[in-house]
């Protein structure tokens, strides 16, 4: 909501600096979206001498202005102010910003170049100086000068955010009397006369028929209207808070709207069948076309204000076409009413319409004093700026007063709640100040105080006006507290430091993607959980999967002249569980990890070493083991995600249990950007099933000083036997090589020390060498010993696996 | 014999000489080694002289023999000399070699972390040590969690202040971590509770320089009998000192969330400049009658950043869409 100081000081004294103003409001709760000292703002405006002036169609002129000695600017103008020859006007120059986001340039205005502007003083967001609004100097000495000095004001403009739980401010008045508060300043509301009733006329009668709906309905006909334009004042007053002038009745309206936060509408009364109004649901079978011209039928029944006969105005929201005040009206019904919040929130969004009025019926508006005082504002500004007359009393209905509501605040309360003594004197001083009724500890605020309904609510005020910066710095409460964090946040941290010791850079993509990245494992699409509401088709469903994400930034960094990429991620995978209702929502930690290109950062092509299976595999593995966990990990043959090369695809293994899956990426298969050269492999570990099976706290097992022995069997082995059986062999026969021997030594360790097919190896078979190291801890082996114990486990490997020992 | 015995003195003499005037010259050990081999190695020329001693007539044996031993140590000493001061000149990094330290190395992978996820692990920690409690809690809400449960019934014009996605089966994408306080409060039981969580949240805001979608939240609530708007003060100082240092200037501005009352917005003093950082407030009655907690007994307060923000200002990042592009050299820089 746009404020103007001046505005604000007509209900202020003694008169703040505006400076000082702007300053308070935040102190009184009111966000300052921004704001524009206009002295500042306006420095490029200058006065300029009209020259010439040439009509230039009907509303326009065009006239020739000198703003610095023999300096002639050509502006095209269409204000609705006169100009004259000779005239000293305000210029502002090119490049001027002024409020409103109007930008002023050289610009092509009706096939005349036009650089620069005569503006009205609520153009520049000024109160209206005179009574044309627009300003006139006439002493020449005064050509070229800067209007902020010649003029002399301070006014500021500021856009203020009224945060939904204080609607009384979304009109001058509230925010006047919240800054008097503050300052300690006298705050007044506006004098109003009272105009005479002629008694000529007949009631007019007014019915609510939902009252739940409707609390409050003041109908006023006035009568011998002249509809014409608003004098500057009032017209400047709604300029520069953004709205536009319209004729003096609906301006009134507007401008009541604006200072007390009160709608009003005024229908023409000629246009109504009644004499009558109620306040009623629309019927199914009934229209009503309103003022922007939307069409309404009575499909939701939503709330009206009826004439005898039909729907002629929404009711809290926007009046009715056909009922409309116009230049020809002469009678018009003032209404003042007050609509229930909740259902005009409700009709507002169905219809997806909002209005000033709706606004500030959604929020809650005054039906007492503020609703009073508003209305009678509006009829006396309309008996005399419109000379209305009023034929008789309003007709007013109020089935069921809404009364103040009465708290309890003890001192003891405020001062337990904050953690500051504070007195029932400072209690009172403050909440009176708001205008609220202090007796003892019985706290009554005014109905316009919409949000007072819980105690707290008046503590918040007491602390805002004594200021939040009073409030000590103290720890009141002293209960001892465990701080720290669950186990999965403690494993997604190791995981990040291993990943970014090892040369991993931690992305962050949006959970939201594009449908065509979900399933990887071909799963249900059933399952897939789609936004009701998506900003865009590529971010409507929330992924099952971390890998499309890292891919799509391997590309993005591919395309950026990467080509190496080493990129994680830690975040949740969410998968409905589609035996589940509603809320049935599985949100998994997952490890998501691509590595792909070169092994070292090194720009010597000879010593480049790319990424394979192994080192992929070895990263991960290395990361087992920093869990402690490499005992009981293995790699095996699974379902392959889709984009994944089935042959170098396999699922992660930690004893029985799958903990997520490692492979190579199929370029062709997972539609790669061809930028990406390298080969990628990129793995999925689900992080609640490594805090399942991590073991913090590992025991110590003892240093051995004994000699280690090693042997090592080169084998011929066929293709389809994989290292994994091998070893499972080794690790059986070791144990039945030593049975009955006196001593027990350890197979501590079985390795793979090289691999080899191709050339010199017969088709269908490959060259394995395995090194395995046992240990005793009471002596070393001897050869004899060792030799004994490689016999039985080749013998074992031959039978089982059918090897051959190399030579 | 051709050469006269006083012309083979005369060589035995100038070839110390030029070896000598080598040796000086070298500039490597190496360098120094082949010529010791040259000269006195088997097949040296100073050990060559001296094979010659049998040839040479036995009254000039004596001369002789003792022209080459002084030649020999001539050479032997210039030897010496030469490599202790190579070696000192080596030791003190002076000095030429064949090998050239100051070709490029070959550099390890450097990983970096994601700042936002630097500044959410940087304020969970110093909320950790003031005793508050992590965990996870759903992205995927009702709205009970996201907004009734928080004092905010669907008709509140609070909600507004949110762009809410919504999945196709009703559920709510949370709008804040402040969802997790009824989940914290039932979860946790009686207080004192000092709880904590961070994560993303989601609003359909369109994506521009300031806006994204999604982005990160870190919410706090302790519960207590007799915590006051001073406690919530004090916690936030100590978080803003652990976070900008000691010397940190807060700003305490009157705002309004419907799930706290006091409420404040909190801004920290920033290059030069107040910085929006946190929402805060003691916890509104409704929400504690929500987790069946009697509101005359226990009093609470709540905060909540947005890491986003922090991660962007601490390094001058001006653009959210660059957090979220994930461009190498971007993540490098951190």
């Amino acid at each position: 909501m746009l404020i103007n100081t001046k505005w604000l000081l007509d209900y202020l004294s003694p008169v703040e600096k505006h400076e000082e103003l702007i300053e308070t409001l935040t102190a009184a709760g009111l966000e300052i979206e921004e704001a524009w000292d206009l002295r500042e703002m306006l420095r490029t405006v200058v006065i300029g001498f009209i020259r010439e002036k040439k009509p230039l169609g009907e509303d326009a002129f065009l006239c020739q202005v000198e703003t610095e000695p023999g300096k002639l600017h050509s502006i095209v103008c269409t204000t609705a102010f006169t100009v004259e020859e000779g005239w000293g006007v305000p210029v502002a120059l090119p490049g001027t910003k002024l409020p409103h986001g109007v930008d002023i340039g050289v610009s092509q205005v009706r096939g005349e170049e036009s650089s620069g502007m005569i503006c009205g003083d609520a153009e520049m967001g000024l109160i209206a100086r005179g009574e044309t609004g627009l300003s006139v100097f006439h002493d020449e000495a005064m050509l070229g000068q800067p209007f902020a000095q010649v003029a002399e004001f301070d006014e500021w403009l500021a856009d203020i955010n009224v945060l939904p739980n204080r609607p009384d401010c979304l009109g001058m008045l509230g925010v006047a009397r919240e800054v008097a508060a503050v300052l300690g300043l006298e705050f007044r509301y506006p004098e109003l006369k009272a105009p005479k009733v002629t008694g000529e006329g007949e009631p007019f009668p007014v019915t609510i028929e939902v009252p739940e709906k409707c609390y409050r309905y003041i109908g006023q006909p006035i009568t011998g209207i002249k509809v014409g334009p608003s004098p500057a004042w009032l017209r400047s007053r709604l300029q520069v808070v953004g709205k536009r002038a319209i004729n003096n009745i609906v301006d009134i309206t507007n401008f009541v709207l604006m200072e007390y936060g009160q709608p009003l509408h005024a229908f023409d009364m000629a246009k109504l069948a009644g004499p009558e109004i109620r306040v009623r649901n629309m019927r199914a079978d009934e229209t009503l076309e309103l003022l922007d011209g939307t069409k309404l039928d009575g499909e939701i029944e939503p709330l009206v204000i009826a004439d005898a006969k039909q729907p002629v105005a929404l009711a809290g929201i926007m009046g009715g076409a056909d009922s409309q005040t116009t230049q020809a009206s002469t009678s018009i019904l003032l209404e003042a009413a007050c609509f229930d919040p909740v259902n005009t929130r409700k009709t507002a969004r169905a219809l997806k319409l909002s209005t000033d009025s709706s606004y500030r019926y959604e929020r809650g508006t005054d039906p007492n004093f503020m609703l009073e005082q508003g209305f009678k504002r509006a009829r006396a500004l309309m008996c005399e700026l419109g000379q209305g007359n009023l034929p008789v009393k309003p007709t007013e209905t109020y089935p069921s007063k809404v009364e103040p509501v009465t708290l309890t605040l003890t001192p003891q309360r405020v001062s337990g709640y904050l953690g500051m003594d504070v007195t029932r004197e400072k209690i009172h001083e403050c909440l009176g100040k708001l205008g609220m009724t202090c007796e003892a500890d019985e706290i009554t605020a005014p109905t316009w105080r919409v949000d007072a309904v819980d105690d707290v609510v008046l503590i918040e005020d007491v602390a805002r006006l004594i200021g939040y910066d009073e409030i000590p710095l103290e720890a009141t409460s002293a209960s001892a507290t465990q701080g720290r964090t669950n186990d999965a946040d403690q494993m997604r941290e190791r995981l990040s430091a291993f990943l970014v010791a090892n040369g991993f850079l931690e992305t962050r993509h949006a959970p939201l993607v594009d449908a065509s990245m979900l399933n990887l494992f071909q799963s249900d699409s059933q399952a897939q959980i789609e936004l009701e509401n998506p900003l865009r088709s590529d971010m409507s469903v929330l992924r099952d999967s971390l890998i499309p994400s890292l891919l799509q930034t391997c590309e993005r960094n591919a395309r950026r002249g990467e080509t190496s990429f080493r990129f994680f991620e830690i975040d949740r995978r969410f998968v409905k569980n589609p035996t589940g209702d509603g809320h049935d929502i599985n949100e998994y930690w997952t490890l998501g990890a691509v590595v792909g290109g070169t092994l070292f950062d090194a720009a010597w092509e000879s010593r480049k070493t790319d990424i394979e299976f192994p080192h992929a595999k070895g990263l991960l593995e290395q990361l087992l083991a920093n869990l402690g966990m490499t005992e009981r990990f293995q790699m095996q043959r699974g379902p392959v995600p889709r984009g994944f090369n089935p042959e170098q695809t396999g699922i992660i293994q930690l004893g029985e249990t799958p903990i997520g899956y490692l492979g190579a990426v199929d370029p062709k298969k997972a539609n790669l950007d061809s930028r990406v050269r390298a080969q990628l492999f990129a793995f999925e570990v689900d992080i609640a099933k490594l805090v399942t099976a991590y073991v913090g706290n590992r025991p110590f097992a003892g240093l051995s000083r004994q000699q280690g022995t090693s042997r090592d069997l080169s084998l011929l082995v066929d293709k389809t036997v994989t290292y994994r059986t091998l070893e499972d062999t080794i690790r059986s026969s070791f144990a039945q090589a030593i049975s009955g021997w006196p001593i027990t030594p350890m197979l501590e360790e079985v390795v793979c020390v090289d691999e080899y097919s191709g050339d010199n190896i017969e088709t269908g078979k490959k060259s394995l060498t395995l090194r395995f190291t046992f240990r005793d801890e009471t002596r070393a082996l001897t050869s004899e010993e060792a030799n004994q114990i490689s016999e039985a486990v080749l013998a074992s490997l031959t039978s089982e696996h059918q090897v051959r020992l190399r030579g | 014999m051709s050469q006269t015995f006083a012309e083979l003195i005369e060589e035995v003499n100038s070839v110390a000489e030029t070896s000598v005037i080598e040796i000086e010259a070298c500039q490597s050990l190496d360098q120094v080694n082949e010529i010791r081999i040259q000269r006195l190695g088997k097949k040296g020329d100073i050990t060559a002289f001296m094979k010659r001693m049998k040839e040479i007539p036995p009254e000039q044996k004596k001369e002789f023999g003792a022209a080459v031993n002084t030649a020999k140590s001539r050479v032997e000493e210039a030897i010496e000399a030469r490599k202790e001061s190579l070696e000192s000149a080596a030791a003190s990094g002076e000095g030429s070699f064949d090998f050239d330290i100051t070709l490029p190395g070959i550099r390890p992978k450097s990983g970096h972390r994601h700042p936002v996820m630097a500044a959410m692990q940087e304020v969970k920690s110093i909320l950790t040590g003031l005793g508050f409690r992590y965990d996870d809690y759903p992205e995927v809400e009702t709205d009970f969690f996201n907004f009734d449960g928080l004092n905010t019934p669907s008709w509140h014009p609070a909600r507004d202040m949110h762009d809410t996605f919504y999945t196709k089966d009703g559920n709510v994408m949370r709008t804040h971590t402040t969802a997790f306080q009824q989940h914290a409060l039932k979860q946790f039981g009686p207080p004192p509770i000092k709880a904590m969580t961070s994560g993303r949240c989601y609003r359909c805001d369109e994506i521009d320089a300031t806006h994204f979608p999604i982005f990160h939240q870190l919410d706090v609530i302790a519960i207590d009998r007799g915590i006051t708007f001073a406690d919530l003060k004090c916690t936030l100082y100590q978080l803003a000192r652990g976070l900008f240092g000691d010397d940190v200037k807060l700003q305490f501005r009157p705002s309004f969330f419907p799930f706290t009352t006091p409420s404040a917005e909190v801004d920290v003093w920033f290059n030069g400049r107040w910085m929006e950082i946190l929402g805060s407030g003691m916890m509104h009655p409704n929400v504690l009658k929500a987790a069946g907690l009697d509101p005359r007994e226990w009093q609470g307060f709540a905060f909540g950043l947005g890491i986003d923000r922090i991660a962007m200002n601490r390094h001058g990042i001006t653009d959210i869409r660059y957090m979220y592009d994930n461009e190498a050299a971007f993540l490098r820089q951190f």
